[in-house]
């Protein structure tokens, strides 16, 4: 007598109540004649199941998979195992003592039969739950004899077109053949697209009425998830195997049906996708062509613009495009920097176009900010509604009672790129890109007419101080949190080589939001009434400003009033900046003293991180952005009035130890908000975006809990 | 409340500027522009109230199904995939698409 040898391959996930009655019938298998032995393939389970199984009487090979894919685990365990037959099995069920036995005459009368399914039952009841799988209309399956008592007509083997993965025998040479899973179904109908390759290789499928297996029915994975995988797969196995049927399946697809427009987009695009690497270019064409014609009344003309654009990408044979539209790209501010360090960041992996409105060269940028993003196009489109008001900037707030949107000249401009991002914050801009990034560095205007940002992938706010006004004025909670980038590091600072010097670098501005006037008073006073203390402490108030400035005047006349060391620097070079960040001992802050408006409190304050790079001690308000860079007490203070900033100021400068710990402290807290940083979370925010525009998908790994 | 006297107070600021000024053709631009808003506002209500199809709306053309509509339960997340052969020539395919996607006739974003 020959014996036989088979391997048993079943997929665990959080298997523990159904492991152990499948495992006890397991080990009461008639394996007469056979050499057995089965591996478990765990999908990641969170319950132990592994350790359970490990710790089995029963001797199981455990396989721990990577991914929860049940395709892929099927094919770890086929590439484990080296019988000459192999089951597969699901192991929310029992077996009867027969089971393995039961499919082998199937195999041995008939010498092209690559696979046999067993008779399922549910569990505990007479009735039938599979005996082979067949279509029934527009490419959906059912279960053959599924809810019907057991009869005569189930009694004899028989050839199926389709076969059922719950119970599957099949024989080495047809595996070999036919190849691998397809992991790209995850789960649900990868044995009828697994039926449909092996009778496409020239393989019987049959069943075997005396293999008895009991399956409590979808005991195993949720409803929810059978829909979705069952209607995506169906577009799969459709596009494989019946290419020129794939149009007439979308409005039978339950995603189409249930309104489930997303699901119905990616599903059929990865399908194509698929249709292209296992069909010929005239199929494809074919199918093209019929998808132009038909494909906008299921989902519009710019979904189904979008769907030929994202298949041209996801065919590898262009690089991303990236749209970066800022429509007041033409200033040098801290908006425009923390975008321009983003395409400098983004230009090394991408085709990037930044879009203004008025005139404007990308080489103004490494003067503006030293950033080189000349590897960027550049387009300039100008809006009729602004140029006939002989508006420069664009301005959202003028548009009121118009019928159309004067921004959609911008969203048909969005249509043409992968990735568009809407640098600053323009809200009336429609997204119509594959994946849109809304940048906001404070939410000024309220919720309006033509409100679209609810309508990006991805909001971007600068901190938590934005993204709080965020949720606070637009309902809307910012999925990215990403500090602007501050680099003034100098290699020559040191916590310990500091001289006194108060430092402020602020902008004079004409509205006096910066508080300069009452800094210069702060410290005149602080000198009046401590001057043993203060002895030798200097002031230096540096920023920019436009000439005949009447605040710089005001402040002027501010410091004049004290007899202290006050120095203004209006238009100060960088380098002299520089110096005096490595110089100064303590910083200075007070924008947003007492203002009540959110927008004129400073949103971040990039101006005391760098002072925090260079060592300085941060005494700034307790407000906006603020309160998210300077730890009070531990890296700097912060002060609610200007009594509060002159009591943490003399702490300081009347301890040098405790000044030197809060330098050394603010110096390490800085690297929180460095380019380094930044970049690193930009790149993990683009891979994000990358996985969603080309990727397919993966079931989430279980966690402990889940 | 607040935001209404806000309002208020914006509209007597400008009007006060507007007038001091000698500007008074925006004085009536304004009061006009207010009105149209009023109008397409009730007009837009009016609209959602009978529920019409979606095609008739103004600048419908521009909504993207697949977004306006929340994406509903999908139990996945994505990862990117390796480059697979094709059985299909990629070169003729893209071509194909590039084709196809000159024949969209989209709206342009400016009233004509």
């Amino acid at each position: 007598m020959s014996v036989t040898s088979v391997t048993a391959i079943t997929v665990t996930y959080n298997a523990g109540e159904f492991i152990e009655p499948f495992l006890a019938s397991i080990a009461q298998l008639d394996t007469t004649g056979l050499v057995f032995n089965l591996i478990a393939v765990d999908n990641g389970s969170s319950d132990g199941t592994p350790d359970k199984l490990r710790a089995h009487p029963f001797e199981i090979t455990v396989i721990e998979n990577d991914e929860n894919n049940y395709a892929r685990a099927l094919n770890l365990g086929i590439a484990a195992s080296d019988s000459e037959f192999v089951v597969i099995v699901n192991n929310d069920a029992t077996v009867d003592a027969g089971w393995l036995q039961g499919f082998l005459p199937v195999f041995a009368d008939n010498p092209k039969a690559g696979a046999a399914q067993s008779k399922i039952f549910f569990s505990g009841q007479d009735r039938l739950n599979s005996v082979g799988v067949e279509e029934i209309e527009h490419y959906y399956f059912r279960d053959i004899a599924f809810e019907e008592e057991d009869s005569v007509r189930y009694a004899k083997p028989a050839r199926r077109d389709y076969v059922t993965g719950g119970s599957l025998m099949l024989r080495r040479a047809c595996l070999e053949q036919v190849g691998p899973w397809d992991e790209e179904f995850i789960m649900f109908m990868e044995d009828v697209d697994y039926s449909a390759r092996c009778r496409a290789a020239g393989w019987e499928l049959w069943f075997a009425p005396d293999s008895v297996l009991h399956h409590q029915y979808h005991g195993s994975s949720s409803e929810d998830l059978c829909e979705y995988f069952c209607t995506r797969n169906r577009f799969f196995f459709v596009a494989k195997h019946f290419p020129a049927e794939l149009v007439e399946c979308i409005p039978s697809s339950h995603f189409y049906k249930k309104g489930e427009f997303d699901n119905l987009y990616l599903s059929l695009l990865h399908a194509v996708r698929k249709m292209c690497v296992h069909r010929d270019t005239a199929t494809v064409q074919a199918t093209l062509a019929r998808l132009r014609t038909a494909l906008p009344r299921y989902i519009g003309d710019i979904a189904s613009y979008n769907f030929f654009s994202h298949l041209e990408l996801l065919l590898g044979q262009r690089r991303l495009r990236v749209g970066i539209y800022d429509h007041a790209g033409h200033f040098a501010g801290g908006g425009q920097r923390y975008v321009a360090e983003m395409a400098a960041i983004m230009q090394e992996r991408y085709d990037i176009t930044y879009i203004f409105n008025n005139d404007v060269e990308l080489k103004d940028y490494k003067e503006w900010f030293d950033i080189d993003i000349t590897g960027c196009d550049m387009k300039i489109i100008r809006i009729p509604f602004f140029e006939k008001k002989q508006r420069y900037t664009p301005d959202e707030g003028m548009v009121l009672g118009e019928l159309s949107n004067p921004f959609d000249i911008i969203a048909r401009e969005t249509l043409e790129y992968d990735i568009f991002v809407n640098a600053n914050m323009l809200g009336k801009v429609n997204p119509l890109s594959l994946i849109s990034m809304f940048v906001c560095h404070f939410p000024d205007q309220e919720k309006g007419r033509f409100f679209q940002v609810d309508k990006y992938d991805y909001l971007i706010s600068n901190g938590d101080y934005t993204g709080g006004w965020m949720k606070k004025r637009w309902d809307l909670a910012p999925t990215h949190k990403l500090y602007p980038p501050v680099n003034m590091y100098n290699p020559d600072s040191s916590p310990e080589a500091k001289e006194h010097i108060i430092l402020s670098v602020a902008r004079f501005e004409i509205s006096g939001s910066k508080k300069q006037v009452e800094l210069v008073r702060t410290f005149g006073e602080m000198c009046r009434d401590n001057p043993e203390l203060t002895a030798g402490w200097r002031m230096v108030c540096i920023g920019g400003s436009t000439p005949e400035n009447t605040y710089l005047d005001e402040v002027r006349k501010a410091a004049e009033k004290f007899d202290c060391d006050i120095e203004l620097l209006p238009n100060a070079e960088v380098s002299q900046i520089r110096d005096y960040y490595r110089r100064a001992a303590i910083f200075w802050h007070a924008c947003g003293l007492d203002e009540e408006r959110p927008e004129r409190v400073e949103h971040f304050g990039m101006t005391t991180v760098e002072s925090m790079q260079n060592a300085c001690v941060p005494i700034v308000i307790d407000g906006g952005g603020q309160r998210e860079i300077v730890e009070h007490g531990d890296s700097g203070f912060r002060f609610g009035d200007l009594e509060e900033l002159k009591v943490h100021s003399i702490a300081v400068i009347s301890d040098p130890d405790r000044r030197l710990d809060l330098a050394r402290n603010a110096l390490e807290r800085s690297h929180l908000f460095s380019l380094e940083v930044f970049r690193g979370k930009l790149e993990s925010l683009l891979d994000d975006a990358e996985a969603k525009l080309l990727g397919g998908e993966v079931l989430p790994m279980a966690r402990s809990g889940d | 409340m607040n935001k209404k006297l806000a309002y208020l107070r914006d509209r007597v600021v400008n009007a006060y500027w507007m007038l001091r000024e000698g500007r008074f053709h925006q004085v009536v631009d304004a009061i006009l522009v207010e009105l149209r808003h009023r109008v397409e506002a009730f007009n837009t209500w009016r609209r959602t109230r009978k529920e019409i199809p979606e095609s008739k709306v103004p600048w419908s053309r521009f909504v993207n199904r697949r977004k306006v509509i929340p994406a509903s339960y999908r139990p996945t997340v994505a990862r990117r995939l390796p480059e697979q052969p094709l059985c299909a020539d990629r070169a003729e395919v893209t071509a194909e698409l590039r084709r196809l996607l000159t024949t969209f006739r989209l709206p342009t974003g400016v009233d004509e």
